[in-house]
């Protein structure tokens, strides 16, 4: 029998115990700088929490007033142009769906609203409320039927049912009144449209007035509907069947020019001469013909330009009634338009003409350049170029 | 029967497209509001694409998030390349220099491979965001507003299907101050700073080139000219490197990546006029009050940006932005500068 060894048992015991008691003393070393670390972060939070709550609070205004910007904004620029739309799209379907013809007018506003919008603007709804051809009647002035060959059947001119000079005024009338832009129906337009039944003899004809294309589009100027919108309400096309005129001594290739005043182009010393260097220039190389009228039913006045050799005019075979159906057969016929930044600008390129469109301000442009170099692109319209005169003048001696 | 069920159709497609559009931007919100959320700072960037979308879109998002979220100056970390610090100085003091962590043959090799635009968060982005986390020295984690959400957010109206109004609402435009910082040439009491480079808008072919080489010459008739020809090849688009005559100082050579942006930034802010191809820094020059005259062929790819820089730049009083479209001016024949020197042919 062995006899135990006491002192190492008793050795061996105070080992086990002492590495428990060591044990025990991590554990509670690591307990307690859990605690020690739990109430610093506890000391730091109630240290920030003013900071904290301040970030919370601001955080919150923020998100109020975020909220209530984007209330705003839901209502003024979604809710409103869609009530918009929705109003427009119920009286071009109630007068679609009216029996007899449907006259699209008077327009009786600028040219170039009536050749980048309402002209594409009548093709798209016409195929979309199921208008035949043959029901719509263009109600417009100065010839520009010709604009509206593929969608109306019939043009009445404006010109047979006033003269021009009352319709001058009328349309100053509706200037001083601050419808620059035919937002809503005269007493004249009412005329106009009275007129046209009794040439037609025609009762209570079904009318799809300009202001409805106004109304629709101003959200698009205004940058509250998108491009996409705009081109989903309208259909470009190219015009390419137009014939120049048989009877004007016109040369076998000319640049066709018409400069106008407006907010594009003002009337100012710098820009006459900067517009006569241009047109010198552009006749050194072609013959140019000017489509200049010698009087004006709007507010723009067109310039004149004397003394250039190879520089011909067509203000002698103009007259109020057919002046745009003949500057149309004119740029039609011609290898380029130049022109200000406006107006027959915008028809140019979908008569197949290259078009280079002149402006000293484009403040009032932005949103039609925009549009309309869209638009000719996907039309496969001729090329439309700029020509910013400010930046002309910057980089030459231009003048 | 059958229009009225076309009609009904097209609506119904529209409906499904404008909710889908909601759900898009309601997603970036979303992001948006993750990434501004708490007190930590927040790491806007790495700024790493195009210079263009950068002046024109991601300084005036930042500046309205700023705004619209009230974030104290002292938490945006910027990060960005190329020195641009100073036009972000009424956003936040806090500047990380992304060529500080990656080498400019890096950022080289990523625009080569055609990844410029940064439309989700590359592997770079998330190295750099690390990098930029360790730099500003805060300890702790840092939010991150990436620019892939303001690319997410705009997409819509660079294609047409958003509105102007939109982008107006979400952006804060303002004047940029320029650097502080020397020249590393000796500039002219007056001078036209001048760059042009090879884009979509104006591709580098013999006619454009010769066209610009006349409008240069011409130029430099009347002021000195300095080319801001940095000869770095820091993104996708090529200086064209005109011919430098006594009157036309180039910079080429004497740049430093880091700081390149910076200093072609106050050249230009010192210049009389900046002429350019239309793009990059041609939409940063109105706003250090320059005028400016960009230069394209093709506006093809420019529609939206033209549309909006043409409304806000009048807004802020910036310099004037007169665009010239040399197309048509060659077109007319209407060469600009002398016009002995234009080649024959056509601009494309």
């Amino acid at each position: 029998m062995r006899i135990p060894n006491i002192a190492r048992a008793a050795v061996n015991l105070a080992g086990v115990r002492l590495r428990r008691a060591e044990r025990h003393w991590r554990t509670a070393a690591r307990l307690a700088g859990h605690l020690g670390r739990q109430a610093s972060r506890q000391q730091e939070r109630l240290a920030r929490a003013p900071e904290l709550a301040r970030a919370r609070v601001e955080q919150g205004r923020a998100a109020i007033e975020r909220s209530r910007k984007r209330l705003v904004r839901f209502d003024d620029h979604v809710f409103e142009p869609y009530r918009i739309e929705r109003q427009i799209k119920r009286a071009l379907a109630r007068q679609a769906a009216a029996p007899g013809p449907l006259i699209v007018g008077p327009w009786t506003s600028e040219v170039g609203y009536e050749a980048l919008y309402w002209v594409p603007f009548l093709a798209w709804a016409a195929d979309h409320f199921g208008v035949s051809r043959e029901r719509m009647v263009a109600l417009s002035r100065g010839g520009t039927g010709l604009w509206y060959n593929s969608i109306a059947g019939r043009y009445v001119e404006i010109f047979d049912l006033v003269e021009p000079a009352e319709f001058a005024r009328q349309a100053a009338a509706r200037r001083d009144r601050g419808d620059q832009k035919q937002m809503a129906l005269s007493d004249f337009d009412r005329d106009l449209i009275r007129l046209a039944s009794d040439r037609l003899g025609v009762r209570d004809a079904a009318v799809w007035h300009p202001g409805l294309m106004y109304r629709l589009f101003r959200a698009f100027w205004y940058g509250d509907r998108s491009l996409d919108f705009l081109l989903r309400h309208t259909t470009f096309g190219t015009v390419r069947d137009i014939q120049p005129p048989a009877d004007l001594p016109l040369p076998a290739e000319y640049v066709a020019v018409k400069f106008y005043t407006g907010p594009a182009i003002p009337d100012t010393d710098a820009n006459r001469a900067a517009l006569f260097e241009l047109v010198r220039r552009l006749a050194a190389r072609l013959p140019v013909v000017m489509l200049d009228t010698a009087w004006s039913v709007d507010e723009h006045h067109d310039y004149a330009f004397e003394g250039i050799r190879n520089v011909t005019t067509l203000r002698p075979s103009l007259d109020p009634r057919t002046n745009l159906e003949l500057q149309t057969r004119v740029i039609a016929g011609a290898r380029q338009f130049a022109g200000t930044c406006g107006g027959l600008a915008w028809l140019a390129p979908l008569l197949g003409v290259e078009t280079l469109a002149v402006y000293e301000d484009d403040r009032y442009l932005t949103a039609h350049l925009y549009a309309a170099k869209y638009a000719y692109r996907r039309t496969g319209g001729a090329r439309f170029s700029t020509l910013n005169l400010k930046a002309l003048r910057a980089v030459e001696r231009f003048h | 029967m059958r229009r009225a069920l076309a009609r009904w159709r097209a609506r119904t497609r529209r409906a499904g497209e404008q909710w889908r559009t909601w759900r898009q931007q309601w997603a970036v919100e979303r992001d948006l509001e993750r990434a501004i959320e708490g007190t930590a700072p927040i790491l806007a960037g790495p700024w790493l694409s195009e210079v263009g979308y950068e002046v024109l879109y991601w300084v005036p998002f930042l500046r309205w998030v700023k705004a619209a979220y009230r974030i104290p100056d002292d938490r945006l970390v910027i990060m960005s390349r190329g020195g641009t610090g100073s036009w972000y100085r009424d956003l936040s003091p806090h500047y990380v220099e992304a060529l500080d962590h990656v080498s400019p043959q890096e950022l080289s090799a990523r625009a080569a491979s055609g990844a410029l635009k940064q439309r989700e968060i590359s592997e770079l982005d998330r190295r750099l965001v690390e990098r930029a986390s360790a730099a500003a020295a805060r300890g702790g984690t840092m939010n991150v507003l990436h620019p892939s959400l303001m690319f997410r957010w705009f997409a819509p109206f660079w294609s047409g299907h958003e509105t102007l109004g939109f982008v107006e609402s979400h952006t804060r435009y303002a004047r940029v101050q320029p650097p502080d910082l020397a020249a590393p040439l000796s500039l002219p009491p007056e001078y036209v700073a001048v760059k042009f480079y090879g884009a979509r808008s104006l591709p580098d072919d013999p006619a454009v080139r010769a066209q610009l080489r006349t409008m240069v010459d011409g130029l430099s008739d009347r002021f000195p000219i300095v080319q801001l020809d940095t000869g770095l090849g820091l993104d996708d688009h090529a200086d064209v490197r005109l011919d430098v005559r006594d009157r036309i100082s180039s910079i080429s050579g004497r740049l430093d990546a880091r700081t390149n942006l910076a200093v072609q930034t106050r050249i230009i802010a010192g210049a009389r006029m900046y002429v350019g191809t239309c793009g990059s820094l041609a939409w940063l020059a109105p706003m250090l009050g320059v005028p400016t005259v960009p230069v394209f062929t093709d506006a093809a790819f420019l529609h939206a940006h033209l549309h909006l820089a043409r409304r806000v730049y009048g807004r802020i009083g910036a310099g004037a932005f007169s665009p010239i479209d040399l197309a048509g001016l060659v077109d007319a024949g209407l060469a600009i500068g002398r016009t002995d020197r234009v080649a024959a042919g056509r601009v494309p």
